[in-house]
This record gives structure tokens, sequence and C-alpha cells, in this order.
């Protein structure tokens, strides 16, 4: 997307397993969890790849 | 990037995804909205498929080479989610100016090594599209084209032709080590000199592996020479690490 004012920012994985899913994303591609949070009544977690230019998750709607 | 991952929210009812299939030549949800989604891979990502095959992941696709020359796959991720791999070129220089810099003179881009016949039946369409340089001569075409056709090539550099020095019979391998050893090292530095990024170097050679003269091939601080049983009779080295930076390497057993 070419205007500077668009930067893509997260995935949005509606799981039967929100912690197993997380766990996989860590063990298979060295992701870190950097929030466990709960939402509308539902776990969510955020899992960040560790790209240092990454910025930090911020709290979203989803 | 962010991966937002959560459960049901109450008054949900999510429905299972869809398996992904093949079809003629890709691969899909076969269900409208987001299919999957992709990461590159900045390493060899087939030693790191081989990782995860370990870990028990499974790959609705497995490894292969994409119509611009990277290498995919998918693996299969939890909740049905399809994730795409990719390990890209490098990026290039072009070309023109490899072929204008590179200080010995059978270096060629695609262009100009595509009037050769191959001897071996390989032809020079086989070279991917990103390669920009080719350091061969003579019969060299059928050793390049066979490792064009094992992955993507940055640069090859023959060193079992005579690049400058003096002729030595194509059909056999018997060139002065001494020879050798100064052309394929001279290909590092020109290499080095074209280009800044890191990039993958494929050489041919006909010296024994881990014999000390092909150890010594390695420029000092440069990277590190590996072995393994090459196609067509030769040894066949890979480098790893070029020029201090982290690139895949090839496998070309």
């Amino acid at each position: 997307m070419s205007n500077p004012a668009f930067k893509f920012d997260h995935v949005h994985i509606i799981s039967e397993n929100p912690r197993a899913s997380a766990d996989w994303y860590v063990e298979m591609f060295g992701a870190t969890i950097a929030a466990d949070t709960v939402a509308r009544g539902a776990p969510q977690i955020f899992v960040r790849s560790r790209r240092d230019d990454d910025p930090d998750p911020g709290p979203t709607a989803g | 990037m962010t991966i937002l991952i959560r459960g049901r929210r109450l008054g949900e009812a999510p429905v299972p995804a869809r398996p992904i299939r093949p079809y003629a030549d890709f691969s899909s949800h076969n269900a409208w909205g987001t299919d999957h989604f992709g990461f590159l891979y900045q390493g060899n990502l087939k030693t790191f498929c081989a990782e995860l095959r370990v870990k028990g992941v499974t790959f609705p696709v497995e490894l292969k080479k994409g119509v611009n020359g990277s290498l995919l796959c998918y693996v299969a991720a939890p909740d049905g989610v399809s994730i795409e791999l990719m390990q890209r070129w490098l990026g290039s220089p072009g070309p023109g100016r490899a072929a204008r810099s590179l200080p010995f003179r059978q270096i060629s881009s695609n262009s100009s090594t595509s009037s050769r016949p191959s001897p071996r039946g390989s032809t020079p369409e086989h070279f991917p599209p990103h390669s920009s340089a080719v350091c061969s001569n003579r019969d060299g075409h059928g050793e390049v084209g066979t490792l064009a056709r094992l992955g993507a090539c940055r640069a090859v550099i023959d060193g079992s032709r005579d690049f400058a020095g003096p002729a030595t019979r194509p059909d056999t391998f018997d060139f002065p080590r001494r020879a050798a050893k100064y052309r394929i090292a001279t290909a590092y530095s020109a290499i080095a000199s074209v280009f800044p990024a890191p990039r993958d170097v494929v050489t041919i050679m006909s010296l024994p592996p881990r014999s000390p003269t092909s150890r010594s091939l390695t420029p000092a601080g440069r990277g590190e020479l590996r072995f393994g049983a090459g196609g067509l009779g030769e040894c066949v080295s890979t480098l790893h690490q070029f020029d201090a930076h982290a690139v895949g390497h090839r496998d070309v057993a």
C-alpha cells in the first residue's frame, strides 16, 4: 500500500484453543507472547515476531 | 508483526476453516476472504522446513520454486490457518552492472550467455531470472544449468574451468590447483566488490573436498566453505555467510 498513512499491523485469528495456538507460533517460529489478555469474555493473546523494528502491540479492538 | 489469537466470543459460533487444497499450480482454501498469510524467511528455508517437520509440522504445499524463482511452501498452522513461507531472492544490482564491474573477461550476464549452446542439454534459459552474474566459460553451462534448476543462484563461480588462466582441457579437471585457487579467490573478490548486499554464491570446483587447498579458498573473514556431494562427478562447495552477512545456503547434493 503506497499510502504512508497505512501500515500493516496485525493478523486476527479466532481459535478454539488460543493458548495452544499461541504456543505453536512460539515453538515453530520463535515468536514471543507479548500480551495474554481477556477481551469481551474471551482469551486474547498477542503473539509477535521478533523483528526489532516491529512496534509494541497496542490495544486493538479486534 | 502481531498475530492476535483469541477465543470465541459470546454469541459467536465459528465454523471450521475449509481445508487447503491444490489446484492446477497453486493451492487455496477455496473460500472468499482471507486465504493465508505469508512470512519471508531470511535464511535457508529448506533447512528450516526440515526442522519444522521434525517437530511435527505438516506442509499442505511442500517446498517448491515459485514463478519468480523464490522458494515457498505452505505450513498448516492451528485453527485451519495456512502460512506461506518464502525465501526470496536477495535483490539484484542488475546484470548490466555486474557484467561491467567484474574484472575478468569471462564474466557474463544472462543475456550475453544466451547464444551459447549447452553441451549437456541444459540451456541458458534455465538460469534463474535474477541470476545476476554467471562466471563460466567454454562448456561450463551444463553445470550452471543444473545448479540453476536446483535453486536460485545469485552468482555461480565455475572454478573447474579456466577463467583467465592457461587453457585447460574442457573434458577433464586436471587444471593446476594453484590457478584454480587464484581464479576462485579472484572471483570472490570481484563479486564482493559488485554486490554489497548478502548473496548466494555457489562454487563449482574439482578439488577434493576438505583438502587443505580447498579450505584455503575461503577469503579471510569472508565466510565459510562447505562441501557436499555435487552432481556431475564434481565437488560442489557452497559458501555460507559470504561477506559476513547471513545468507541462505544452497544444498546442491
